[in-house]
């Protein structure tokens, strides 16, 4: 018995030890954080003025052409934006590694470094890449902690928003400013750049003309990517012309729901593709669901005058059963199987969604057809000014951590971000390495060669295209090298045509202090916002109470709001 | 048990009352009980406790390069936040009530439908219903909120059967005086299998022969099901229920987020959703530290009181 | 058997009549999710609603597709693991704390069962904990998926009242025999609930299998994903919602079958773990009293 007592007594020891202590490390491997990294021997070496460059003219610099001009290639048409090749290669002597975070999720390849671009990267620049993946889905969550428990990574690829903005992320010594580096000339692919297109030098810095983060600048125009589009072959059967006006899109309506026996316009107001980004209709009437700029002055969309003619507009057409019923709950994908269906004749999307909807459409009825048409206008002779659409400078970013210089690899790693500003760096990154993924041709268009393409069943480009290509970065991106339908080149010719000034730049930026006060008011105005929209157009709300709506919104501190958005408006103005 | 010596005659003295004495007392009698709740101790104390320092944040402006402790403080300032919105009252009036029809309509049910269960005497049946009713439990929410979404669609299933009773099909998801009965009516669905398991184990457990000597003594279904089973089950229910009021504050968001929209928000917008909205427009942790730390705290004082009435009516109770 | 009277099996035929109808609506669910992960992937896409059999004909593609991850097969290894290894750790350690804090002897049991339920309503909070794993070496190990959550608090209670509700008379039986505490908790106890007990082994499994947030913060190898967490990323993938990157995917033929795959990861996710209970069953067995008491 007192044997049995003891065995007990020594297992519950043990179980507590284990407990207390953990199992040691469980032989895993040292989180990649955490690896010291390479030593960076060539800090001192940095050739940051202009007098060492060597002289212009193809094959320099490493088998790559060197040149302090843009290189106008003739393929490509004079509103691309062309760089420079000003980065001496091999960026270091010995080879560095930097640590990347950055999203990831493929099923044709276990991780980024198979790629044929970073591939090639290493081979010309001599920086080796080693990546740290969040698992999909907790982005937000990882970073996060990887903020709080300091386990930063040399780079930050697409980050989400750290709280309280860049500018608290530098001062709590997460981030680290880039000014002092660009003023060195350590960056003459991206000063070339900032020094001669005084919009895009605009979307690099901050108010004060600081650099803190490297974005993504889309040479070649491809948005809009989303707008309003209207099923053609239906259009064609009634008669009618594609819509231009407020009132072409009544009669349209009307008629479909005549003849198919259907609420013809799928709706949808804060979701996706919507009023909220699209300014669906909205727009006609120079109004929107955010924040809008009126040729300098801010104005919040929900209080505009024009917001509520929208709202009456929709109230109208949900009422006479010409918009889906059940457009207030209907979630994406059966949006979509509507569209697929012949449930809707006209809807607001995006041209990357048109693939499915097409497929599946077309299986059913062979003549279904989906056109893009523009904004409408509300009255002879507007001018439309909003509309989806994005500026050369992206909001995808890349941020540089403190452990570059606990590291003192900074010097290196800026010029090699700045490589990827190059011309030949924007081609590699866009395009992949010339001859393994693609060549060009006899119309000096790309066309792709990549084996895989050829040879692996029922994976085709667009599953494919990590393996050769990069997607989002920060480099100078063709954001048409891709395998496109042909019917996103004609949406992008079609919505082009119509002037979008009156959207808020997307790099506009508030201090700390301002940016909780905007969110903290913003919080509350979005919920009303969304609550009285719906309200509205379903009528569950009269319309005569908008004016209420206005006076609520007001009271909740929307004056404030704009004026914050004002100042940081005209400051962006004013770099 | 000390042996106290006594000569015949003499009274035994009285037992050491000191609290020193009491310990080594109860050491002594009950050190395997000791042994055996240490290494629970010891987890608790490690993973919970250790980790507890975090509640903290919901007083301080977190500032990661400082740490928890070394972040500035800001006392109350979130939580003034929290209530000064406009919509305060509101999600937490909806959390409560969605949580006060869940348990008012979805804790007796799996008893119900443990009972009924139990009754079935072919135990292939038994089993077959048990095993197939327990599985909506494990389908995500997500495919279950997609399902739903579908279902209360005005051509959805309901507004065909709506349209075949003569009504006029609308969308249901659309009406805030729906949601309530859809959130919980799903949840209901979802979970009356899974959360009956715990009571067919507990009716399991109560002794045959009390059933016997209920049937004879002329006792039908209905009153056996009174007068035994829920007795026999009583501690068990008592305890479920108490744990339960003790989460009156809690309602997970993703449901709520999948299945509610603007024209709902005045019955759907709850404690949870509303933090989760605000965390997209400012990822602030301590703001949700905050909201967290008084729903903690609401729960805490309701589980209190719940099992004290629990103590005082069954003789049962968590401590 | 006692005879019934008319009421009594009147109200029997509705009771099996009622448990159909019930089965059925819990049914519909997972046979939606089987049924649309055979079908053909175009029609998943555009059918809205209700429907009962496979769409177009038959098909494994979906599955082809899940399958296909390079992870599927250490996923797999690895959720075993952790459901094995953690379940047996979490009922050890739930055992034996049930039993010590059922007995109405040692003075602080009260004291105790007060420190562990307040820890059900006041945690920490993500960062703390973070921390507390980086600095005991954890990160990126198997043991940080099972050793912070080895106990849960609502089994331990529940466990602990099934313990409590096991007569005193049975206890000090087998302390009259000579048994130890520990032998008490685990030759007599344990049996005596043997219901409680599965269903608590059966919660603890679920849980792990389940399991997908803490691997997400703390496992950054995928070698050691559990399956949870893979699928979710196959399901995330495919989700409608992550498609909106500059408008520029969704043209992929691989997009349509989109939807197909969603099912069929569900189903991966999911039957396993449904094939379970049917084995705890025969551990609710009416009755186990009896024996002890008058033997």
């Amino acid at each position: 018995m007192k044997l049995k007592n003891l065995i007990a007594l020594l297992l519950v020891l043990v179980m507590a030890t284990v407990l207390a202590v953990g199992c040691g490390s469980g032989g895993g491997k040292d989180v990649a954080g955490d690896k010291p990294s390479d030593k960076p021997e060539d800090a001192t070496k940095a050739p940051g003025n202009e007098e060492n460059m060597p002289e212009e003219g193809p094959d320099t610099n490493n088998g790559r052409p060197y040149n302090l001009t843009p290189v106008k290639y003739d393929n490509r048409a004079d509103k691309y934006l062309n760089g420079i090749n000003a980065t001496k290669l091999p960026i270091v002597e010995e080879p560095i590694t930097l640590v990347i975070w950055e999203s990831f999720n493929s099923t044709v390849m276990q991780g980024l470094e198979e790629s044929e671009v970073y591939k090639e990267l290493e081979k010309r620049t001599n920086v080796k890449l080693e990546w740290v993946y969040p698992p999909v889905g907790q982005e937000t969550d990882n970073f996060n902690l990887k903020v709080s428990s300091l386990d930063l990574p040399h780079i930050f690829v697409r980050p989400p928003a750290y709280t309280g903005g860049y500018h608290k992320a530098v001062e709590d010594g997460i981030y680290i400013e880039l000014t002092e580096y660009y003023d060195k000339g350590l960056m003459p692919n991206i000063k070339w750049i900032r020094e001669n297109k005084e919009d895009i030098n605009r979307d690099f810095v901050d108010d004060d003309g600081k650099m803190f983060y490297f974005p993504m600048l889309d040479i070649v125009p491809t948005d809009p990517w989303s707008g309003l589009w209207v099923r053609e072959d239906w259009v064609k059967e009634l008669g009618l012309e594609l819509p231009k006006t407020i009132g072409d899109w009544d009669t349209m309506l009307r008629a479909m729901k005549e003849a198919k026996g259907i609420a013809p316009l799928g709706l949808n107001i804060a979701k996706w593709y919507g009023v909220a980004t699209n300014y669906m209709f909205a727009g006609s009437f120079e109004a929107g669901y955010d924040f809008i700029n009126k040729d300098g002055k801010v104005a919040f969309g929900p209080i505009e005058p024009g917001y509520k003619d929208f709202l009456t507009l929709m109230n109208k057409w949900y009422k006479d059963g010409l918009i889906d019923p059940d457009f207030a709950t209907r979630d994406a994908d059966s949006y979509q199987a509507n569209l697929a269906n012949g449930q809707y004749g006209a809807c607001g999307l995006a041209y990357g969604e048109l693939g499915q909807a097409k497929l599946s459409g077309m299986q059913q009825d062979p003549d279904w057809k989906l056109t893009p048409v523009l904004q409408p206008t509300s009255y002879d002779g507007q001018e439309i000014h909003l509309h989806q659409d994005n500026a050369t400078v992206r909001s995808a970013r890349n941020y540089f951590t403190t452990r570059l210089i606990d590291d003192g690899i900074v010097e290196d790693a800026v010029k090699y971000e700045d490589y990827w500003y190059s011309q030949d760096g924007g081609d590699l990154c866009s395009y992949g390495p010339e001859g393994v993924s693609y060549e060009w041709d006899d119309q000096g268009e790309v066309k792709w060669i990549y084996p895989r393409l050829e040879n692996d069943e029922g994976l085709d480009f667009w599953t494919l295209y990590p393996l050769f290509k990069l997607h989002e970065g920060p480099y100078l991106r063709n954001s048409a090298a891709y395998e496109f339908e042909p019917e996103v080149f004609e949406c992008i010719e079609l919505w082009d045509t119509q002037d979008s000034s009156w959207l808020m730049p997307e790099n506009i930026s508030q201090t700390s202090e301002e940016d909780r006060e905007l969110s903290t008011i913003m919080a509350e105005i979005n919920t009303l916002r969304e609550e009285m929209t719906l309200k509205f157009i379903t009528g569950q709300e009269p319309l005569d109470n908008f004016d209420k709506f206005v006076e609520t919104v007001k009271g909740m501190g929307i004056d404030r709001a704009i004026e914050i958005k004002q100042a940081a408006l005209d400051r962006y103005f004013a770099r | 048990m000390k042996t106290l010596k006594t000569r015949p005659g003499e009274t035994p003295a009285p037992p050491d009352r000191s609290w020193s004495a009491m310990v080594a007392r109860d050491w002594r009698r009950f050190w395997p009980v000791y042994l055996m709740i240490l290494p629970v101790l010891a987890y608790y104390i490690l993973w919970c406790y250790g980790p507890m320092y975090g509640i903290l944040l919901a007083f301080k402006e977190y500032a990661p390069r400082k740490g928890i402790m070394g972040s500035p403080w800001v006392g109350t300032k979130y939580f003034i936040e929290f209530f000064a919105s406009p919509y305060a009252f509101r999600v937490i009036r909806n959390t409560v009530l969605i949580n006060f029809w869940n348990l008012v309509i979805g804790f007796p049910l799996p008893i119900v439908f443990a009972l009924l269960l139990n009754e079935i005497r072919h135990t292939g049946y038994k089993r077959t219903v048990q095993t197939i009713t327990y599985m909506p439990h494990f389908i995500s929410t997500v495919i279950i909120c997609g399902m739903l979404i579908d279902f209360t669609a005005s051509d959805g299933v309901f507004g065909e059967i709506i349209r075949i009773l003569g009504g006029t099909p609308v969308n249901l998801l659309s009406k805030p005086e729906y949601f309530r009965s859809i959130y919980v009516g799903s949840d209901i669905w979802q979970n009356l299998g899974w959360d009956s398991i715990i009571f067919l184990s507990a009716l399991t457990s109560i002794n045959t022969e009390l059933y016997e000597a209920a049937t004879i003594d002329g006792c039908g279904a209905f009153k056996r099901a009174i007068h035994v089973s829920v007795p026999g089950i009583l501690p068990t229910i008592a305890i479920l229920l108490i744990l339960r009021i003790g989460a009156m504050m809690s309602v997970g968001f993703e449901k709520i987020i999948l299945l509610y929209n603007g024209l709902t928000y005045e019955t759907a917008d709850v404690i949870s959703s509303y933090v989760y909205r605000k965390g997209i427009v400012e990822n602030n942790f301590s703001f949700s530290t905050a909201v967290g730390l008084f729903n903690s705290v609401i729960n805490c004082i309701l589980v209190v009181a719940a099992n004290r009435i629990s103590a005082r009516l069954t003789e049962t109770s968590l401590w | 058997m006692i005879k019934q009277t008319t009421g009594e099996k009147a109200f029997s035929v509705f009771n099996y009549f009622l448990l159909f109808v019930i089965s059925i609506v819990c049914l519909y669910p997972i046979w939606h999710v089987a049924v649309a992960s055979v079908s053909d992937p175009l029609m998943v896409f555009s059918k809205r609603g209700f429907y009962l059999w496979p769409l177009g004909e038959l098909n494994l593609r979906g599955y082809k597709l899940v399958m296909q991850n390079p992870n599927i097969l250490s996923g797999f290894l690895n959720t075993l693991f952790y459901v094995g290894a953690g379940t047996a750790l979490s009922m050890f350690l739930t055992i034996i704390g049930a039993y010590a804090l059922s007995r109405k002897g040692p003075h602080w049991n009260r004291l105790v069962m007060k420190i562990i339920i307040v820890t059900m309503y006041f945690q920490g909070g993500l960062i703390p904990f973070y921390l507390l794993v980086k600095d005991l070496n954890l990160l990126d190990t198997r043991m940080s998926i099972i050793l912070p959550i080895a106990v849960n608090t609502w089994n331990l209670i529940v466990m602990r009242t099934a313990f409590a509700a096991v007569p005193e008379s049975v206890v000090e039986s087998a302390k009259l025999d000579g048994a130890g505490d520990w032998r008490t908790c685990w030759v007599i106890m344990v049996p005596m609930a043997q219901a409680t007990v599965a269903v608590i082994a059966l919660f603890y499994a679920v849980r792990m299998w389940n399991e997908w947030f803490n691997p997400s913060l703390f496992i950054s190898s995928k070698t050691k994903y559990p399956l949870q967490l893979l699928l979710r990323e196959i399901l995330i993938k495919n989700d409608t919602k992550s498609m909106t990157q500059l408008g520029s995917v969704g043209q992929s033929q691989q997009e349509s079958y989109r939807l197909l795959v969603k099912y069929c990861t569900i189903m991966v996710a999911t039957i396993p773990i449904l094939l379970v209970y049917p084995f705890l069953q025969r551990y609710f067995i009416q009755g186990i009293m009896i024996g002890s008491i008058k033997g």
